[in-house]
This record gives C-alpha cells, sequence and structure tokens, in this order.
C-alpha cells in the first residue's frame, strides 16, 4: 500500500475535515462507491480528518448529502496545486530557471587559458596554437577535443617541447610545457676539438677553400667517400702521425652526379573558377555557426568558399556574436592533356627542386640531362641525370692516442 | 438461503481441506507489532473514535482500542489501521 501512495502525490490529494453524526456510515457509502480515502484521522467526537484525491473529491457532494455532514479542506498537497501555486509565482520560478540555464552555460565555457613551465617558448605562440586547436576564451568545452588529442597535436607542432600536457580544470584551460634542454650549437662545435675533413661521397673535386688544415688532395682529383680531404695536423706529410694538431677548417666542393627518376601524369587535372559566385551570411553565437537552410541555398555543385567572420562589438569589448559572411565561387575542374615536351619539363623541374633542396646551402647544380622519357601508363617516365656541386667534407676527429 | 450457501461452503472447505478464509468470507487480522493491524475481508466501519475502531465482519463486529488510532488506508475489502494498539477483540 506504500507503493500506492506516491501515484496519489501527483494526481494530487486533499486533506478534508468532515463533520457530522453519521461519518462511519459516510465512509462505509464510500467504500461502497469506491472512494479512495486514506489516513482517517479521528479529531473530536463528530470530526474527522481524511485524505482524498481531487478526482474523488467532486464524487463525495451527494455522500455529504446524504449523510448530512459538512466538508472543510483542511490542506492541499501534490503536483497539481504546486504547479498552481507555481503559476502564480511565474518570474520566480523564470528567475530560477534562467539561473540554472545560466549556471551551466557559464561553466561550460572557457574562461581563462594558461600556459606553464615554458621559458623560451613564446606565450603567445602557444596561444595562437591553442587558438588553432579550438582552445580560446569564450569557447564551449564541449567543442574542445580530447585531451590526448590537443596533447599529441601540439607536441607534433611545437618542435622545441619534448612534451605538451593538456587539461580542463573546471572553466580553465591548463597547458603545461616541457621544454627541450636545447645544446648551444656553438658548445657542440668547441667539444668536438680538432678534427680532419674527409669526403662525406665520392665526388671530382671541384673547387677547395682551405681555412685551417693542410689540404691532402688537389682539384680535379677522384675522391671516395670517407678518404681524407683536409688534414687538421701540420708538419711533415712524410710522418703524417707527428706534427703540430691544429684542426681542419674549410669547403672543399665536389662534383657529385645524381641520378633521379621521375613520373609525371600526361593528364593534369586543374580548377577553374566559371565566374559564377554568390554570398551568403550566416549568424554566429559562441562561435557556433548557426545556418539558416532556406535562406541562401548553395546553387553550385562544386565550389570554393571564402568566409570572413564579422564581430558584433561595442567599443573595445567583442561581443560573442556576429555574423559570417560566405563567399561562393564555382569551379571546375579540367582535365588537360600535357605535350611530351611539357610533361618532361615538369618533370625536371621537380627534380631539381629536390636534388637543390638536399644540396644544401652552397649547392648548385651544373647540368642536368633527361635521358630516355617514355609513356607508360599515361604517365610520362623518365631518368634525369644530374651534374652537381656541393661541399662534400664532413668532420671526423683526430685520435689523439690513448 | 445465504444460511446454506455458507454451510455449503463450510462443508466443503472441510471435505476439501481448504483454509476456511480463504473460502468463506472469513475477516483476516494481521498485526505488526503493537502499532499496525491489518484487516481483510471487512465489511464496513462500525465505529470509529481516537480509542476504538469497530469493523463490520461476517463473524460479528471487531474491536479494535488503542491511542492515537488512526486509518491508515481503507479499501472495500481491506483496511489497515495505525495507532498504539492495545487490544483486538471479537465481539461476538
Amino acid at each position: 500500500m506504500q507503493q500506492n501512495h506516491w501515484p496519489q502525490t501527483v494526481r494530487g490529494n486533499l486533506r478534508i475535515e468532515l463533520t457530522g453524526s453519521r461519518l462511519t456510515m459516510f465512509i462505509n457509502e464510500a467504500l461502497n462507491q469506491s472512494i479512495e480515502i486514506s489516513r482517517i484521522r479521528w479529531v473530536e467526537e463528530d470530526r474527522i480528518r481524511l485524505t482524498i484525491s481531487v478526482s474523488d473529491f467532486y464524487r463525495l457532494k451527494p455522500l455529504l448529502r446524504q449523510t448530512s455532514s459538512k466538508v472543510r479542506i483542511v490542506g492541499k498537497r501534490g503536483v497539481p496545486f504546486l504547479l498552481a501555486r507555481l503559476e502564480k509565482r511565474r518570474f520566480f520560478v523564470g528567475g530560477i530557471l534562467l539561473f540554472i540555464i545560466l549556471l551551466f552555460s557559464l561553466t561550460s565555457l572557457v574562461w581563462s587559458v594558461e600556459v606553464e613551465g615554458n621559458e623560451k617558448i613564446p606565450e603567445r605562440e602557444i596561444r595562437n596554437l591553442l587558438k588553432e586547436e579550438g582552445v580560446f576564451i569564450g569557447q564551449i568545452k564541449y567543442r574542445i577535443p580530447s585531451n590526448e588529442e590537443i596533447q599529441n597535436r601540439l607536441t607534433d607542432k611545437l618542435s622545441q617541447a619534448t612534451w605538451v600536457g593538456f587539461r580542463m580544470e573546471g572553466t580553465r584551460a591548463v597547458v603545461t610545457v616541457v621544454e627541450k634542454k636545447r645544446v648551444e650549437k656553438k658548445e657542440e662545435e668547441d667539444d668536438r676539438g680538432p678534427v680532419d675533413l674527409v669526403a662525406g661521397k665520392d665526388a671530382l673535386i671541384y673547387d677547395m677553400y682551405v681555412k685551417q688544415g693542410r689540404a691532402v688532395v688537389e682539384v680535379n682529383d677522384v675522391v671516395k667517400k670517407g678518404e681524407l680531404l683536409v688534414s687538421g695536423r701540420y708538419g711533415d706529410p712524410e710522418t703524417p702521425d707527428e706534427g703540430r694538431i691544429a684542426g681542419a677548417q674549410g669547403r672543399v666542393m665536389g662534383r657529385v652526379w645524381y641520378e633521379s627518376e621521375v613520373s609525371v601524369p600526361l593528364y593534369q587535372k586543374r580548377k577553374i573558377y566559371t565566374g559564377n559566385r554568390e554570398k551568403a551570411y550566416y549568424p554566429y553565437v559562441l562561435s557556433r555557426v548557426i545556418r539558416i537552410p532556406f535562406l541562401y541555398p548553395e546553387s553550385f555543385s562544386r565550389a570554393e568558399t571564402i568566409q570572413r567572420v564579422h564581430g558584433l562589438r561595442i567599443r573595445d569589448w567583442h561581443l560573442p556574436l556576429g555574423w559570417v559572411e560566405e563567399k561562393r565561387m564555382e569551379m571546375e575542374f579540367v582535365k588537360k592533356k600535357l605535350a611530351m615536351k611539357e610533361a618532361v619539363a615538369i618533370g625536371k623541374e621537380r627534380a631539381k627542386e629536390d636534388l637543390l633542396s638536399r644540396l644544401g646551402k652552397e649547392g648548385r647544380i651544373l647540368e642536368e640531362k633527361v635521358l630516355h622519357p617514355r609513356v607508360d601508363h599515361g604517365k610520362v617516365v623518365m631518368k634525369i641525370h644530374f651534374d652537381a656541386v656541393e661541399d662534400i667534407t664532413r668532420p671526423q676527429p683526430i685520435l689523439q692516442g690513448e | 438461503m445465504r444460511n446454506f450457501g455458507g454451510k455449503l461452503k463450510r462443508v466443503a472447505s472441510d471435505w476439501l481441506d481448504i483454509p476456511q478464509d480463504v473460502a468463506e468470507n472469513m475477516p483476516r487480522v494481521l498485526m505488526v507489532g503493537p502499532y499496525r493491524v491489518h484487516v481483510e475481508n471487512h465489511q464496513g466501519v462500525e465505529r470509529f473514535t481516537e480509542g476504538e475502531i469497530r469493523l463490520k465482519t461476517s463473524r460479528g463486529s471487531l474491536n479494535i482500542s488503542g491511542k492515537k488510532l488512526v486509518i491508515y488506508a481503507i479499501y472495500s475489502d481491506e483496511v489497515w489501521i495505525e495507532g498504539e494498539i492495545s487490544e483486538v477483540k471479537y465481539l461476538g
């Protein structure tokens, strides 16, 4: 019977006081008409209090007349009455709801971003990176990707950091940076002690510039990888193990031959704007763009969009809302067949760029030759021969006895 | 006729070994400690005051006396009384 209790509270019940001389008859009659009454309490002679549901209360009237008793409502309980009372205090309820909504919405924003542990990496750089990841003041917490994801990406992007930790502490985003202990380059060189210069690869000596040390080879000599070029010892070449150790410094340019294979597709896909364009405007609130689907329909099947954000602000204070102007430019992909000659030129250019990036600062290409280009499965495959000049020296520490 | 029906039921329940409260409309009283009485198969309230509740049953009146008695819930065949109960008694 205890279980029967709560639906009654939901439906609402009344506490009533009955006065009359035939109250037991009233109870029996009520039972006969299957009116549910409960918690009947005797107050005094000919007066009782009982609890009844609201719907049954209206069925009481004929019974009351029959038993000539009088009814008085003592109390009202249950959800319907509560609602009625709340409706009277509409603004109070509204205030509570507003408070809860505000509390939730305000605590779901990022209110501050803190960076700790950085000494050399400027804080602004980290903040900018965080902004790219979507962590900034005013961002909705739930739109921030998972901590691990941010950590991984920040660690990738911040090459000066060994590890980057990210966590949310309530409305605070905390980034912990552990910086790499960098060894100064200069220090490294000083540490190394005197060196010989040896050849880093097979080459033909093209030019030499020796600042310190004794040159062992001459221009137009062919050297093998690992061969001594400039000795770090001064003195008689006949007794190479003696003499003062000074260490070698200098540059030896060598001619090195490279061969690279390049393939260039004959059909190139190109993007072309057709010149048709349209504009669309969307409002945004708190970095969330509200797309109104019917307002600015997209009429192009392929388009490139450029978005510009216009934030509203009052003087210097940025409001978290505004609108986004979206420019859509229709485009098409055009397939273009390349002539053999063009393809070869493109291939050559690519290989050259690739090689130059590998040659280093001093390197340059003397000559290039395209060897037997051929068409294979819609691609032009070719071998290119390069004759390049680069710094071939590699320092090698001088072993000084034991 | 009614009496004959009652007799028949009693005979049947004796013969078939069915408890009498199931077969007939016998009142069934369950008392939990001194504070709660549960009566099934009652036939209405005869008298109700703070110190005494009298229920109609097929075996005559059932008198429950005590202090601060409250009919906690009442249905057409079941009643649940709470209070400081001191006595439950049939009045013939």
